[in-house]
């Protein structure tokens, strides 16, 4: 049987089942969303690192001229190396019934049956695949079936276009796993021998070798120096190097952004659970509140004040570990789902559910402990009274504050809505709890707009550099003056000019460039880019020195510290994101640029704050002509349009495509402006959708503890009504005033949001702007935001005071002065 | 002859308040021995509120000193203990009974009777409930254990508050104002429980504003202005005999 002091306990509970219930719904909410993100965070961490190691991914992938057996069983017994594969990779196109073309990338392996390095795994069909056959990485085939709206299954036969202009019929002998590619969006990738691509005539030198090395797998600088005696030793041999990529060993190239971005989950996610223990205390204060004068009968007939605490913690131990265990499963299983969608866009599969012990017993302290800790402070607070204390309280404090002061002299508003106002301030420490919970959750939302805002600036900002509506690129060089004609010729086109660009790497003293390009050929490279002369697509703000084509500029400062005027084809131009290979350049340094096998030294003559976009040196057609060796034949054209709508683009860009196509040229990949946007666009869309739906679920969390809140005041006050409905107050202004203490407080909280958002944007925008496009975001602040919070907490209000309201307007003058 | 159960020496009482310090208690002086059945009358903000609060420890003395407790043995030094071991002597000491009754309105009569020997841990938990139910039967309400306080009468109610007040059998009983939210004839009855207690060795002290009941009292203390008057310090101290209605 229980002692009495607990049937009280549960009396009492039962006296106020909606407050528990909020209680346990808001600690569960809060447990709930640190349990998803925490065992995301932890899964994720375990799997993408295993997924990615599991393919051993290439140490370093040396570009060599030809790679046949010999040379590769010499490279198998070079010091050092581990592993060692040929491979090659080209480019090609699936074409549809339909007459779409579709980039294919495929990457050609010497031995499907001895691949040890950036592994692919078997999925359907056959492997390897038989001659005149090739394997599609099972992604690319389900974005096939979607693109062409077609059922195209393992047998059927795909036409697929060569660079060289023919078509051959080749049959899909199967798919395959690729775990180290990322999820195809425009390029498809697929898998085939050197025998098979014999079959159709395409005879291509195996040029890619890839290695893995014996000792100190994760070290770049071990890497490189294994990389670079292999390059000399393979020079040596006769063999010309003119590339070697070292990516950063063992990390997937989204791994940085992906934690990054799941870290940010966690601390809103940790962020809502502090602040669901916050309520929990803010309701737990409204309950003690109640329960005052009858704590202070129990201290007059024996009970001590660490009893009655006891009681009161005890409870929320039981509440607290409830919700723990109701929530936690469901926000493991969430975070398990979660987690499988993220693997599946990073073409991963989960190994193992098994979560870290660590895990679960951050979750319960968080979930126990949290609240506990939190509602420690109002239950001491109310059982540490004294008992007379406790039999005398009316609900308000004897203190006088500055804001009773401030209210008294204000002669506008009546008496009866005075004492409203000031009794917001009496219980200053719920107030805060308040203020931080709605203030939190208002400066969580008024940020992910920030954020947009911020980053749509950027975009606008960036797009505002380029002043081309469509990039086209071939799939190999072609003459300019053809390329031109071609697309001039295209209705609606005002202007076509040629652009080249190639990756660039650091040049050593040896000779050798080093790239830190991924295997997928684009993740972590930067590049050497051409500009045509006097070309105006591109005009970048310049943060130190000036631009190459600054004439002026050239004419008064481009001399060297002798006063000698330098060649302009011996200028570079770095934007910010290249300082990363050029960590300390700086204007009026001399650099090596290394690329395609050669290498030119050049004299830095400005750095420019160029947004959202990869790495890039710049330098003149001469210059990028001396360093690649290439002609006037150009893969790249950027186009002006007539009109620069959506639509017209689109339509336009469709008419280059299908011109292109007829003079048999094949297109590698059109990019217009709206779609590079909506590409960008894409990696905030999740993370401020996500923000802004927490700042939502805060917000209403906040409703329900601004209820608790007004209703605890309208408990403490009740005599205070008592008194206002003897000197005649009407329930309208009984229930004026609640609706208006509420608004007063919402009101309040907004003011605090907003300065709140200020830092956390500033603070959230760097983070992210430096993390995917290594530059911060400056502050944007959306004005619609705020004013939206406003309403949304202005409803919230009115909504959590009428309930309030209508039980304060219904207390009799004889109930209130029997209190 | 036995010693004084309570005795206040130099008892002082003040408030902080906006027009200065106020005096509730001005060096009272005060002996009470055990049976007696002592009332505290005076007009309203004599301190007569405070005299009883400072006597249960519910309110701390500003200076002086109060021992409780017939034998050395016994005797606690009331202003030196800590909030807590107040809440716990109290239990164990004194029984006390509010004007407004101060039941716990989520529990039961006898769960309100039950409840100082849980906090106390008086009896074992099996004598809790027969002990309640006993007081209970000898205040006449045991019919009513298993209701709520709402839904009992004033008078009844009161007869659970002093119920529970003598839970954990203590020597001495102090009631504020208990008769003054009750009708006159259950006032009346209720006066004579408490002369029916003193009867039976408990010590009572009482405020009160009825003259009507002076019969029932051993002696009565008058305070003005903070202090016991000079006419009432030792009117019938050494009367011990009860006066039954």
């Amino acid at each position: 049987m229980l002692n009495t002091r607990w049937i009280k306990l549960l009396r009492d509970i039962e006296t106020t089942p909606w407050r528990i219930a909020v209680m346990l719904l808001t600690i569960a909410a809060g447990v709930f969303g640190f349990a998803l993100m925490l065992s995301s965070y932890a899964l994720l961490n375990r799997e993408v690192r295993s997924n990615y190691l599991a393919t051993n991914p290439a140490s370093a992938t040396l570009e060599v001229d030809n790679i046949d057996a010999n040379l590769l069983a010499g490279v198998r017994h070079f010091p050092g190396i581990a592993l060692a594969q040929a491979g090659a990779t080209i480019n090609a196109d699936i074409y549809s019934l339909t007459g779409e073309n579709y980039p294919l990338k495929i990457f050609v392996i010497d031995d499907f049956n001895q691949l040890q390095i950036n592994k692919v795994f078997a999925d359907k069909g056959e492997w390897p695949p038989y001659g005149g056959s090739l394997l599609l990485e099972r992604n690319s085939l389900a974005q096939l079936l979607e693109q062409t709206n077609t059922s195209i299954k393992i047998g059927d036969s795909l036409q697929i276009r060569w660079d060289d202009g023919r078509i051959s019929s080749v049959i899909l002998s199967g798919t395959v796993h690729a775990p180290a590619m990322p999820v195809p969006s425009m390029v498809n990738f697929a898998y085939a021998s050197p025998d098979s691509l014999k079959y159709f005539g395409v005879n291509i030198p195996l040029t890619e070798l890839k290695i893995t090395v014996s000792n100190n797998a994760f070290d770049s600088n071990a890497i490189e120096q294994i990389a670079s005696q292999l390059a000399a030793w393979l020079q040596t041999q006769g063999h010309k190097v003119t590339r070697i990529r070292i990516p950063p060993p063992g990390e997937h190239p989204h791994l940085k952004i992906m934690f990054a971005v799941l870290g940010v989950f966690l601390m809103f996610s940790g962020i809502a659970l502090v602040l669901s223990a916050v309520l929990t205390a803010t309701i737990i204060d409204g309950l003690m509140a109640q329960q005052v004068k009858q704590i202070g009968v129990m201290k007059t007939i024996g009970a001590s004040g660490t009893q009655i605490a006891g009681l009161y913690l005890t409870f929320v131990f039981i509440l607290s570990a409830l919700a723990t265990a109701l929530a936690m499963p469901a926000g493991l299983s969430a975070g398990l789902a979660l987690s499988k969608v993220v693997l599946a866009n990073l073409n991963f599969e989960l190994q193992s559910f098994a979560l870290p012990h660590e895990v679960y017993i951050a979750l319960i302290a968080a979930g126990v402990l949290l609240p506990l800790l939190m509602t420690t402070i109002p239950i001491i607070k109310a059982t540490r009274a004294s008992a007379q204390h406790a039999l005398n309280n009316i609900g308000t404090s004897r203190q006088d504050y500055a804001a009773t002061t401030f209210f008294s002299r204000l002669t506008c508003i009546d008496p009866s809505l005075k004492i409203a106002l000031r009794n917001t301030f009496r219980r200053r420490g719920r107030l805060a709890l308040i203020l931080a919970l709605l203030a939190s959750a208002g400066a969580m939302f008024m940020s992910s707009l920030n954020l947009k805002k911020a980053s749509q600036q950027h975009l606008i900002a960036a797009a505002t550099e380029r002043h081309y509506d469509l990039e086209i690129s071939l799939s190999r060089a072609e003459d300019q003056q053809k390329i031109h004609t071609i697309i001039q010729a295209v209705e609606g086109v005002n202007f076509v000019e040629a652009w080249s660009s190639t990756t660039l790497g650091r040049h050593r003293a040896d000779g050798l460039n080093i790239e830190k390009t991924y295997s997928d050929g684009g993740h972590g490279a930067i590049y050497l880019t051409a500009i045509p002369e006097g070309s105006s697509l591109l005009s970048i703000k310049m943060q130190h020195g000036f631009w190459l084509s600054d004439k002026n500029s050239n004419t008064n400062k481009n001399t060297n510290e002798n006063g000698n005027n330098i060649n302009e084809n011996d200028t570079v131009v770095l934007n910010e994101q290249a300082l990363d290979i050029f960590p300390h350049a700086k204007v009026g340094d001399q650099i090596t640029l290394g690329a395609a096998g050669n290498s030119q030294s050049l004299r830095i003559v400005g750095i420019a704050a160029q947004k959202m976009t990869s790495g890039t040196a710049y330098v003149s057609t001469a210059t990028y002509q001396k360093i690649t060796g290439q002609d006037e034949r150009y893969k790249n054209y950027r186009i002006v349009m007539k009109q620069h709508d959506d639509i017209y683009i689109k339509k336009v860009t469709k008419q280059i495509e299908a011109a292109l196509t007829q003079h048999q040229l094949k297109v590698n990949y059109s990019l217009t402006e709206t779609k590079l946007r909506h590409e960008i666009d894409a990696h905030f869309t999740l993370l401020i959708k996500a923000i802004f739906y927490i700042a939502i679920l805060m917000g209403v969390v906040g409703t329900f503890g601004l209820a608790s809140v007004l209703s605890t005041h309208i408990t403490e006050r009740t005599r205070e009504f008592g008194i206002m409905r003897s000197i005649g107050a009407s329930s309208f202004i009984i229930v004026r005033n609640i609706i208006l203490e509420s608004l007063f407080i919402s009101l309040m909280s907004w003011m605090i949001a907003i300065a709140l958002s200020l830092p956390l944007s500033i603070a959230t925008s760097k983070f992210l702007g430096e993390l995917i496009f290594d530059e911060a975001f400056p502050l944007a602040v959306s004005l619609m935001a705020q004013w939206v919070w406003l309403l949304i907490v202005v409803t919230g209000a009115i909504l959590a005071s009428l309930y309030p309201a209508k039980k304060a307007a219904r207390i009799t003058i004889r109930e209130s002065f029997a209190m | 002859m036995t010693n004084p159960l309570i005795v206040l020496k130099d008892v002082c009482k003040t408030y902080p308040t906006a027009s200065g310090v106020f005096t509730a208690l001005d060096h009272i002086n005060l002996e009470l021995w055990t049976a007696e059945f002592v009332a505290i009358v005076g007009k309203s903000g004599s301190g007569k509120s405070t005299l009883m609060s400072v006597i249960t420890g519910i309110d701390q003395v500003s200076s002086g000193e109060i021992f409780i407790g017939e034998t050395v043995g016994e005797k606690v030094q009331v202003h030196r203990l800590t909030q807590s071991e107040l809440s716990i002597w109290r239990g164990k000491n004194i029984g006390i009974i509010f004007q407004f009754f101060q039941l716990l309105p989520t529990l039961t009569i006898i769960e309100n009777v039950m409840l100082p020997m849980d906090f106390c841990n008086a009896f074992p938990t099996r004598e809790r409930h027969p002990r309640a139910l006993a007081l209970l039967t000898k205040l006449g309400i045991a019919e009513q254990a298993d209701k709520l306080p709402s839904a009992l009468s004033g008078g009844q109610q009161q007869r659970a508050a002093i119920a529970r007040a003598l839970a954990n059998n203590p020597p001495i009983l102090v009631a504020d104002e208990p008769t003054g939210n009750l009708d006159s004839e259950t006032a009346d009855s209720i006066m004579q429980l408490f002369a029916q207690l003193v009867s039976e060795g408990k010590t009572v002290l009482m405020v009160t504003h009825e003259r009507d009941y002076s019969h029932y009292f051993n002696r009565t203390i008058r305070l003005a202005d903070g202090i016991i008057e000079p006419a009432n310090l030792h009117p019938e101290g050494t009367v011990r005999s009860v006066q039954h209605a």
